[in-house]
């Protein structure tokens, strides 16, 4: 008998001793972390496993699943997910969906997680990813990179000229004496196409901001480029077209494509372009000879500021361990392995100073021109980026086209726009 | 067979109809009435009000949508038109008596562009007439176009819609081609060969004898065609994206920014839903065509 009542009483201790360790298994199992990004296809599954293993390494208690999904058709994919309730834990984004996807109540503020930060971890930060859509920090950027100068060495050279422009009246001497229709050589590529209006970045809003002019009232929710500085922007570019004749045909049906194509057959002598060019170029032509620089100054200097951020979503299964993923591929230690593998332009200042980058001679030109004034990053403060671009550039073909002055192109831009950031 | 045999019979039909009815209902008529629902409120992804008719009130009194509307039909028109007699050119040359080696060469090779998916189609067509593409080149080389000069025909308001219906034209002339050949085999020699003997001439035969007996095939093939190319949304985006300034914008491509772009899912709905109608028109006459045949 007393054996019986010894074995029963083994028993009882056993399934105490399991039900009393039960919740501290469970307690102990891994958060997960699911990143929906577009990097796998671009970057390769070698970074993006290096990156899983060195954020698991400092946060053994989280493991991060990489969803991937390529760039094209991403933002639709995005907002499908959320409808159906199956949004990932961290989204990135382009700065053109921020303001759009915080307004469809996709985003988490990031607010009092930073508030928690040591003051440089923002303040390594460039300004431009510090703008804030209706009082509240929605994103930390993976990689920057704003608008620079790409010339031509070339063709500078046998046209006897030293250097790049660096004032608009520079500019147009040098396209001038640059161009030649005979030879399929211009001086520049005027790029308007409408799908997608992604060549605002490049063509019109840099001119705006160096006119001495700026895109957004950010306090008001306004438009602000229709003032007599945007107009003088406007009819400089135009005049490229139409009156110095300098540009690359096809102005109204070129994109981003084929503005990069044409550059990359030596035949263009200046374009407008963003960091992420440089590989782009290497592939397309690697014997190109090609320098960068900053922008050339109207009344002073200005550059669009672009990249991909990383958010919090309101999906989220567990916020906390979602924010330190942010924190960590946007802090010192994730942002320079991301820079160092894909060759992306950092989202960090102290990153981007590192000897690494520095001996990357094409990226200084983007690095001095994000020091200087007006480098912004305007689509963070558009509800409906897409949307707003295409109304920009309809209007700014209707002034190519002769059908409206800049004036009243911009004027009626801006009362479209404002219908839209009245929403 | 009783009247409860027939009940029977009757209850078991259905029965096996069920699934497929149940399938249509689910894939077709919830989507369709979803969106009929969608275009009486004004909706995007934060909130929808009722707004009733407030969406089609907007769009009809937007001068933007009848412009759209217009190239709409000019796009379908000129594809139709132009599929027709380049089809029919084709199927009567290829019904012609001649080396039976190098007519099924032929009828293989003019298929070719049928094969290409449409966005495919587009791509080509945009490097052909790109600024320094092939077209301006031949038409350099004929002396035709100044060697300096350019036209910009994806990128002109004057010339963008009519190089996307011509790719167009270009990619689906073979659908007709192929359906009026095949109705051209169907027409007895004899036929043909009384009229000879009458001393009808080759073009009053065509008008007289081919026209008539292809009448049902034409009238077919033009319907499909019509509801086809109405709502074809690739070209447009692929080779211009409804640009510039929307001179080649079309309802399929407008309806998709309307709803993803701007996210004006109501808005975009109601013009779905005019778009549903014009081209269930098109259906209830191709219908009526197919079910009197079977009749």
């Amino acid at each position: 008998m007393s054996r019986v009542v010894r074995t029963l009483t083994v028993l009882a201790l056993a399934v105490a001793v399991a039900v009393a360790f039960a919740p501290t298994a469970q307690a102990g199992q891994k958060a997960e972390v699911r990143w929906f990004q577009w990097k796998t296809t671009e970057v390769g599954e070698k970074l993006m496993n290096e990156l899983k293993a060195g954020f698991e390494k400092e946060h053994p208690d989280i493991t991060l699943t990489l969803v991937d999904n390529p760039f094209q058709g991403f933002h639709d994919k995005a907002l499908t997910l959320f409808q159906a309730q199956k949004l990932a834990d961290v989204l990135m984004v382009q700065v053109d969906w921020v303001a759009e996807f915080a307004d469809v109540g996709m985003l988490e503020p990031l607010d009092n997680w930073l508030a928690k930060e040591p003051k440089e971890f923002l303040g390594n930060i460039s300004e431009a990813f510090q703008q804030k859509w209706k009082g509240k920090q929605y994103y930390l950027p993976l990689h920057s990179g704003c608008v620079a100068l790409y010339w031509n060495t070339e063709i500078f050279k046998n046209a006897g000229i030293a250097g790049p422009p660096k004032t608009w009246d520079e500019y147009v001497q040098i396209a001038k004496k640059v161009t030649n229709p005979e030879k399929k050589i211009f001086a520049t590529t005027a790029t308007l196409q409408i799908e997608p209006p992604t060549n605002m970045t490049y063509d019109i809003y840099p001119l705006i901001l160096q006119a001495g002019g700026d895109i957004l009232d950010t306090k008001n929710n306004k438009a602000a480029f229709n003032t007599p500085v945007g107009v003088k922007a406007i009819e400089w570019y135009v005049d490229l077209i139409n009156k110095h004749k300098v540009a690359v045909p096809g102005v109204l049906s070129n994109g981003e494509k084929e503005k990069r194509a044409n550059f990359a057959t030596g035949n263009i002598a200046m374009m407008f372009e963003g960091p992420w060019g440089v590989a782009i170029q290497r592939n397309l032509n690697k014997d190109l000879k090609y320098d960068t620089a900053p922008l050339p100054k109207g009344m002073t200097s200005g550059t669009v500021v672009r990249g991909a951020l990383n958010t919090v979503t309101t999906q989220a299964q567990n916020k906390e361990a979602a924010w330190k993923f942010v924190r960590w591929i946007s802090g010192p230690v994730g942002n320079e392995m991301w820079a160092k593998g894909s060759g992306d332009f950092p989202g960090r200042n102290d990153v981007a100073e590192k000897p690494f980058f520095k001996e990357n001679k094409l990226a200084q030109a983007f690095v001095q021109q994000m020091k200087q004034p007006n480098a912004k990053s305007p689509f963070l403060g558009m509800p409906n980026a897409v949307q707003m671009n295409k109304i920009m550039t309809t209007e700014v073909q209707n002034v190519v086209q002769g059908k409206k002055n800049a004036k009243q192109a911009l004027d009626d831009a801006a009362a479209e726009w404002n219908k839209v950031l009245a929403k | 067979m009783t009247l409860r045999q027939r009940f029977r019979h009757e209850i078991q039909a259905y029965g096996f109809l069920g699934p497929a009815l149940l399938l249509l209902g689910l894939l077709m008529v919830y989507p369709l009435f979803q969106v009929i629902q969608m275009s009486f409120y004004q909706l995007d992804l934060r909130r929808a009000v009722w707004v009733g008719l407030g969406n089609y009130t907007e769009l009809l009194q937007t001068s933007l949508f009848w412009q759209i509307l217009w190239q709409t039909v000019l796009f379908t028109v000129g594809s139709v038109v132009f599929h027709l007699i380049i089809g029919m050119g084709l199927a009567l040359l290829l019904h012609t008596k001649i080396n039976v080696r190098i007519r099924n060469l032929f009828r293989g090779v003019l298929i070719i562009p049928w094969l290409f998916a449409p966005t495919v189609a587009g791509m080509i067509w945009v490097l052909m007439l790109s600024p320094f593409g092939v077209l301006n080149g031949f038409l350099t080389t004929l002396g035709l176009l100044d060697p300096n000069a350019t036209i910009n025909w994806l990128g002109s308001p004057q010339t963008s819609l009519l190089s996307v219906t011509a790719m167009n034209i270009w990619r689906a002339f073979p659908f007709f081609m192929v359906m009026l050949l095949a109705g051209l085999q169907a027409i007895p020699e004899d036929v043909y060969e009384a009229a000879d003997i009458d001393g009808t001439t080759p073009l009053q035969k065509f008008w007289y004898i081919t026209i008539p007996a292809l009448r049902g095939i034409i009238l077919t093939v033009v319907l499909l065609d019509s509801i086809w190319t109405f709502r074809a949304f690739d070209p447009v985006y692929v080779m211009t994206g409804g640009g510039p300034i929307n001179s080649s914008q079309v309802l399929p491509t407008i309806i998709y920014f309307d709803a993803f772009q701007k996210l004006k899912f109501g808005y975009a709905s109601a013009e779905a839903t005019i778009m549903f109608l014009i081209l269930f028109t098109f259906s209830v006459a191709y219908v009526r065509r197919a079910v009197r045949e079977i009749a």
